[in-house]
């Protein structure tokens, strides 16, 4: 019951957030080219995922940092910082919300070509879009730019 | 937001939502609903069979879905898959 509360309350606030700052649309499609088995996969998630060693979230204070996190990464050296879902799944396999062990899977089995050196841990509640946009995102597309991404997978929380 | 910005800069993506309502309004390149609840977005623990599938799904979609700002359903049900 409480964790119904919980999705409705933060549901609200995400969508006040998209009122103010969601309003502008991509005008095209990146389109890609080559075949699926050569392309470059990252990932970013914001369901609080970071390494066991890395400096966990502040969620209250809606923390807007990114954590790198290589992507070759057992999901035992990995942990989430997040209270404004249910992690009761996602702590016991964090494939339930950053499926790092199917990507691996799926880049040794060929079946994309590689998978970027880097994925991106965040964290959703972030009521500073300013510092999100300014600070955050610019660091992420620094990265995704160096690392020559063609495709970015993204999962929610 | 995060996603529009890779998007921006000519990187194709693709997200999952939980909530299509609210991703309809922030204009999501390319999203897949799925209605599964927020924090099982790939499925229930150890269902690397379904957390496979749904990745899989992403990938597709990202040549699939030549639509702006399409949302497309994913027709997993949280009870019975």
């Amino acid at each position: 019951m409480l964790g119904k509360i919980k999705v409705w309350y933060f549901k609200k606030i995400a969508a006040r957030m998209i009122k103010k700052h969601g309003s502008e649309k991509v005008n095209k499609l990146a389109l890609i080219k080559k075949p699926m088995k050569e392309w470059k996969v990252a990932f970013i998630t914001t369901a609080g995922v970071h390494l066991l060693n890395d400096k966990p979230f502040d969620v209250d204070g809606g923390d807007w940092g990114v954590r790198f996190i290589p992507s070759d990464t057992k999901t035992s050296d990995l942990m989430i910082t997040h209270t404004h879902y249910d992690t009761t799944s996602a702590d016991k396999d964090v494939n339930c919300v950053f499926p790092i062990s199917s990507l691996q899977q799926l880049s040794d089995k060929k079946i994309i070509g590689e998978l970027a050196p880097t994925f991106y841990g965040m964290m959703g509640y972030i009521p500073r879009v300013d510092k999100l946009l300014n600070e955050s995102i610019p660091k992420i597309l620094e990265k995704l730019k160096e690392e020559k991404v063609d495709v970015v997978l993204l999962s929610p929380g | 937001m995060i996603q529009k910005e890779v998007e921006k800069i000519g990187i194709a993506t693709i997200s999952i939502t939980h909530f299509p309502e609210l991703t309809e309004k922030v204009y999501a390149p390319r999203a897949l609903h799925i209605k599964f609840p927020l924090g099982r977005t790939f499925g229930e623990v150890g269902r690397e069979d379904l957390q496979e599938r749904i990745v899989g799904d992403m990938l597709n979609n990202i040549t699939e879905i030549n639509e702006d700002n399409q949302i497309k359903k994913l027709p997993y049900r949280w009870r019975r898959d």
